[in-house]
């Protein structure tokens, strides 16, 4: 009986954390700095990197063809 | 003993509605208009009150898109001017409006050879001709002289070159709708977006290289900025051994081991620049007036004009 318990927690708590990271918030969104919490020395430093430092994905809106 | 299963599997249950739950919140929160209108139409029960409340959450639908694409807009444009402060900066927006420039250029080679090759007796030479223009643009773009201009100067130029790809897109696009019908477009669309982006897989190899190394560079900028000394860190980043992404990793190390005075002071510090950055930035957009873009813009088309005139339309066969 304990082992089934046991089962059944441990399913619970896999199932959990693949739902965390299903609903949870995208990479882009958190490299945006716009998105970054700038209250903390660690999040302050990251906003400005996201400012300063290029993006080699980054876009120029011209528009599509189709 | 029944109980302990019913509750274990209560449990699962509420742990796995947690994150679900966590997410419908944020959800609620971003699109908030969006729901308001689809709510609206849902609880109606009178037709006509139907027709007026979809109307009105067309309308509301609307007016979010048009405030996501000005905010979309106003942050690219803040975006292209934190590029833009200095020559290298610059030089790496350049090339992105170039990529994009081909990339509609190819784009648009693929999509004229589907309309060729299925819809035979439509005229095409416009569609051509507005081709050959982008593909003029991208050269426009090469040719900004950013070492002889001033920042403000190469702007207005990047701007007038971006809004006239803008243009003879949109031209383009509705060209096409009027020739191809809607139900095609999906997947047309699919096809030429794939093929379009390997042929610039080049050209965004090299403008991932420039960033790489021009990273670097500010990295070591910032770091100084904000009074930040690492030697490992400075030296190896001067020494090209060391991406401006490792750095980062080593910075964030560093600022966990600092004492909490310290931390506040790189706080106040780095919040200070990003405010003093950011405010010129805005300045620098500013400076750039829709006259000077659009005085430049025809001019840029003049040029565009005696380039088409001088030079036959290239060749239309796919790829």
């Amino acid at each position: 009986m304990k082992r089934t318990m046991f089962i059944i927690l441990f399913a619970a708590l896999i199932l959990t954390a693949l739902m965390f990271t299903a609903c949870g918030p995208t990479d882009a969104a958190v490299e945006d700095a716009e998105d970054i919490d700038d209250s903390t020395a660690e999040g302050a430093v990251d906003a400005v990197l996201a400012d300063e430092l290029a993006d080699a994905d980054d876009s120029v809106e011209i528009g599509e063809m189709i | 003993m029944k109980l302990k299963y019913i509750f274990a599997v209560l449990f699962v249950l509420i742990l796995a509605a947690l994150p679900m739950a966590a997410a419908t919140g944020a959800d609620t929160v971003t699109n908030n208009a969006d729901n308001q209108g689809n709510d609206i139409v849902v609880n109606s029960d009178n037709g006509q009150a139907d027709t007026e409340v979809e109307a009105k959450a067309e309308v509301a639908n609307d007016e979010v898109k048009v405030a996501e694409k000005t905010t979309l807009q106003a942050r690219e444009r803040i975006r292209t001017a934190q590029y833009f402060r200095n020559n290298q900066g610059a030089q790496v927006r350049v090339m992105q409006l170039n990529k994009q420039v081909m990339q509609n250029h190819a784009a648009g080679e693929f999509v004229l050879a589907y309309v060729q090759e299925n819809y035979p007796d439509m005229d095409t030479t416009e569609l051509e001709s507005i081709r050959a223009d982008i593909e003029t643009l991208g050269e426009e773009a090469n040719a900004i002289s950013l070492e002889e201009l001033t920042k403000e100067e190469a702007l207005a130029q990047f701007e007038a070159i971006r809004e006239e790809a803008k243009e003879l897109s949109t031209q383009f696009r509705e060209g096409v709708h009027t020739i191809v019908p809607e139900e095609e477009l999906d997947a047309l669309r699919k096809q030429v977006k794939e093929k379009a982006q390997e042929r610039v897989k080049e050209k965004q190899a090299e403008i991932e290289a420039k960033v790489k190394e021009q990273n670097r560079e500010r990295m070591s900028e910032v770091l100084e900025e904000l009074g930040v000394n690492i030697e490992e860190v400075k030296t190896k980043l001067q020494a090209g051994e060391m991406t401006a992404q490792e750095a980062k990793l080593k910075l964030n190390k560093h600022i966990s081991a600092m004492n909490q005075e310290k931390k506040e002071g790189l706080k106040n510090m780095a919040q200070e620049f990003r405010a003093r950055t950011g405010v010129a930035h805005q300045k620098m957009m500013n400076n750039i007036n829709k006259e000077d873009v659009d005085a430049l813009r025809a001019q840029l088309r003049d040029r565009v004009e005696a380039f088409q005139e001088n030079h036959p339309l290239p060749d239309m066969g796919a790829n």
